[in-house]
C-alpha cells in the first residue's frame, strides 16, 4: 500500500492543484484568525481561543475538500491507470485505503500547517489547552469524513468536475440539514458535532458519527469500485 | 499456463464474447485477432481479472483466478490498449511504482536491467508527460514485465505506432519469446505472421479459428502458392492459362484472406 501512498503524495507536489489548495487555504485562514484577534465582535470580549476559528476553517475544509479529492478516483480512471490498479495483485480495499491516507496525510499538513495560529495565542495570552488540542481532533476527523465523501464522488465518475461538484453538494447537503432538518437534520448535520470539540468536551456521539461517516464513504467506494467489476 | 475455458461476458442482453475457449502454453505466442469490436479487448480484460466473466473461468498458470485473484494476478504481466502511465513521474519513478505494487525483490537492480534491455536508459530521467508514443509504449512493456510474470498479456502493441516504432516493438517481443506464455491481441495481419506462433480469430465475440499460421492456411481447402516474381512480364497471364488455376491475385500475406473471409468481410473487402 506504501507505494500507492508514495506515488499519490509524489504527484500531488508535482501537480499545482494541492499547492494553489494550500495557499488558498492559509490566506483565507490567516485573513480571518488576524481578524478573530485583532477585531473581536462587539458582544465578546477579545478572548485567547479558537473557538470561533474552527468552526470556520471546518467551513474552508468543506469547500477545499471536494477540490483536493476530485482527481484521486476520477483521474485514474480517465487516464486508464485505474485498470493497472485494478490488474496488479492489490485488493479494492487496499486501493481505497492507500487513496484515504495519501489524502489524509495531506490534510494533516494542511492543518500542520496552521499551528502557528494556538502558537501566537500562546505567546499573547493563556488558551486553555485541552479545547485546542481536542479542536484539532475534531478537525482530523472531519476533514477525514470530508476526504471520504471526496473519494466516493470521484470513484463514480472520471470528470474531475462533476465529483467535485457532486461532493460539494452532498457536504452542503449534510451542513444544511442543521438548519432545515428539525432535531434529526441536527444530528445528522456534518458541522454541528464539531461543536463540542471546539469546547474541550470530548463527546462519544460526536466522536463516533466522523469515524462512522468516513467508514461508510470508504466502504461505499469499494463496493462501488468492486460491484464495477461485474457490469 | 494460461487457459480460458467458455468465457461468456455480457454487457445488457448482448453478449460480447461467447464461449471462448482457449489455451496459451509457456514458451508460447499467441495472437488474438479479429476485426474491430469483436471481443479482443474484453477477452483480454477477463484474462487479467480486470473484470469478471458472466459464467466460464479462466486459470493462469494452475490457479483459479475467480477464486484467487491476488495469487493469479502476481504471474500476469498486462500492457492495456493505451499504456497506464502517470504523466506526472519519471520513467525511473514509473517503473519503481509498479515494482513496488508487485513487492519485486532487489528492485533497483531489476529497474536498472529493463532500462537497459527495453531502451529507455536515455529517457529515464524524463516525466512521462515528455516522452514519445514509442517510449512510452515500451515503459509500458517494461511496467508489464517488472515482475518477471509467466504471464505476459498485450492489448495492441503497436496500435498507433510509427512503422519504425512498430519494427522495435516487434523486435522487442520476438527477445521476449522464451519461457513466458504470451499473448497479443491486433487487428495487423502482419504483426501477427510475424512473431505468433499460433492464431486464435475471434469474430463477433466467437472463436472462428485457433491454429498455427500452416494449420489454418490448410483450412482453407486450396492449395495458395506466394509466387514471387523480379518483373511482371506475362507471369500472370501464363499462370491464369495453366490448368487447374483458379484465381491469381496479388497479396500482401496469404493470411489476410483468410481473416476476411472467416471475419465474413471478404466479398466487398477483397473485389476491389
Amino acid at each position: 500500500m506504501w507505494p500507492l501512498i508514495k506515488k499519490d503524495l509524489r504527484i500531488s507536489v508535482s501537480t499545482p492543484i494541492a499547492a494553489a489548495l494550500f495557499a488558498l487555504f492559509l490566506f483565507i485562514t490567516g485573513f480571518a484568525f488576524s481578524a478573530h484577534v485583532t477585531r473581536p465582535s462587539p458582544y465578546h470580549l477579545p478572548e485567547a481561543s479558537m473557538r470561533g476559528m474552527i468552526y470556520f476553517i471546518a467551513v474552508i475544509l468543506l469547500f477545499l475538500a471536494p477540490l483536493l479529492t476530485m482527481r484521486s478516483f476520477a483521474e485514474e480512471r480517465r487516464s486508464g491507470t485505474l485498470e493497472l490498479l485494478k490488474t496488479a495483485p492489490l485488493s479494492d480495499l487496499q486501493i481505497v485505503l492507500a487513496k484515504f491516507l495519501s489524502h489524509f496525510l495531506l490534510l494533516a499538513l494542511l492543518l500542520l500547517l496552521t499551528v502557528e495560529y494556538p502558537v501566537f495565542l500562546f505567546l499573547s495570552g493563556e488558551p486553555d489547552i485541552g479545547p485546542l488540542a481536542l479542536s484539532y481532533l475534531g478537525l482530523l476527523l472531519i476533514g477525514s469524513a470530508f476526504i471520504a465523501c471526496g473519494l466516493f464522488c470521484s470513484a463514480l465518475t472520471r470528470n474531475q468536475l462533476i465529483a467535485a461538484l457532486f461532493c460539494f453538494i452532498l457536504l452542503l447537503t449534510l451542513w444544511f440539514l442543521d438548519e432545515v432538518g428539525g432535531e434529526v437534520g441536527a444530528s445528522l448535520s456534518i458541522l454541528k458535532h464539531l461543536e463540542a470539540f471546539s469546547q474541550g468536551v470530548l463527546d462519544l456521539a460526536d466522536f463516533s458519527y466522523y469515524l462512522l461517516f468516513t467508514f461508510l464513504f470508504l466502504f461505499l467506494t469499494v463496493r462501488y469500485l468492486e460491484a464495477e467489476r461485474w457490469r | 499456463m494460461i487457459e480460458a475455458t467458455e468465457l461468456t461476458k455480457h454487457y445488457g442482453p448482448i453478449p460480447a464474447i461467447e464461449k471462448v475457449t482457449f489455451s496459451v502454453k509457456a514458451g508460447e505466442v499467441v495472437g488474438l485477432l479479429g476485426p474491430n469490436g469483436a471481443g479482443k479487448t474484453t477477452t483480454l480484460r477477463i484474462l487479467t481479472g480486470y473484470m469478471p466473466p458472466s459464467s466460464g473461468h479462466v486459470l493462469i498458470g494452475g490457479i483459479d483466478l475467480l477464486k484467487d485473484p491476488i495469487g493469479a494476478k502476481k504471474k500476469i504481466g498486462y500492457l492495456p490498449e493505451t499504456p497506464p502511465l502517470y504523466p506526472e513521474l519519471t520513467v525511473e519513478e514509473t517503473l519503481r511504482f509498479v515494482a513496488g505494487i508487485h513487492q519485486v525483490k532487489q528492485a533497483e537492480k531489476r529497474i536498472e536491467e529493463l532500462l537497459r534491455r527495453i531502451g529507455l536508459i536515455e529517457v529515464r530521467r524524463r516525466l512521462v508527460a515528455h516522452i514519445s508514443k514509442g517510449y512510452r509504449q515500451r515503459l509500458g512493456i517494461a511496467q508489464a514485465l517488472i515482475h518477471d510474470p509467466q504471464v505476459l498479456i498485450l492489448d495492441e502493441p503497436t496500435i498507433g505506432l510509427d512503422p519504425k516504432q512498430i519494427l522495435e516493438i516487434r523486435s522487442l517481443l520476438a527477445e521476449l519469446k522464451g519461457r513466458q506464455a504470451i499473448i497479443l491481441s491486433s487487428h495487423i495481419l502482419q504483426e501477427v505472421t510475424a512473431i505468433c506462433d499460433r492464431v486464435v480469430i475471434i469474430n463477433r465475440g466467437r472463436i472462428v479459428a485457433d491454429g498455427t499460421l500452416a494449420e489454418l492456411a490448410g483450412k482453407t481447402q486450396k492449395k495458395r502458392y506466394l509466387v514471387t516474381v523480379s518483373s511482371e512480364n506475362g507471369v500472370r497471364s501464363r499462370l491464369e492459362a495453366t490448368p487447374g488455376v483458379e484465381e491469381v491475385k496479388e497479396y500482401t500475406t496469404d493470411l489476410e484472406a483468410l481473416f476476411l473471409k472467416l471475419t465474413g468481410e471478404g466479398d466487398h473487402v477483397a473485389a476491389h
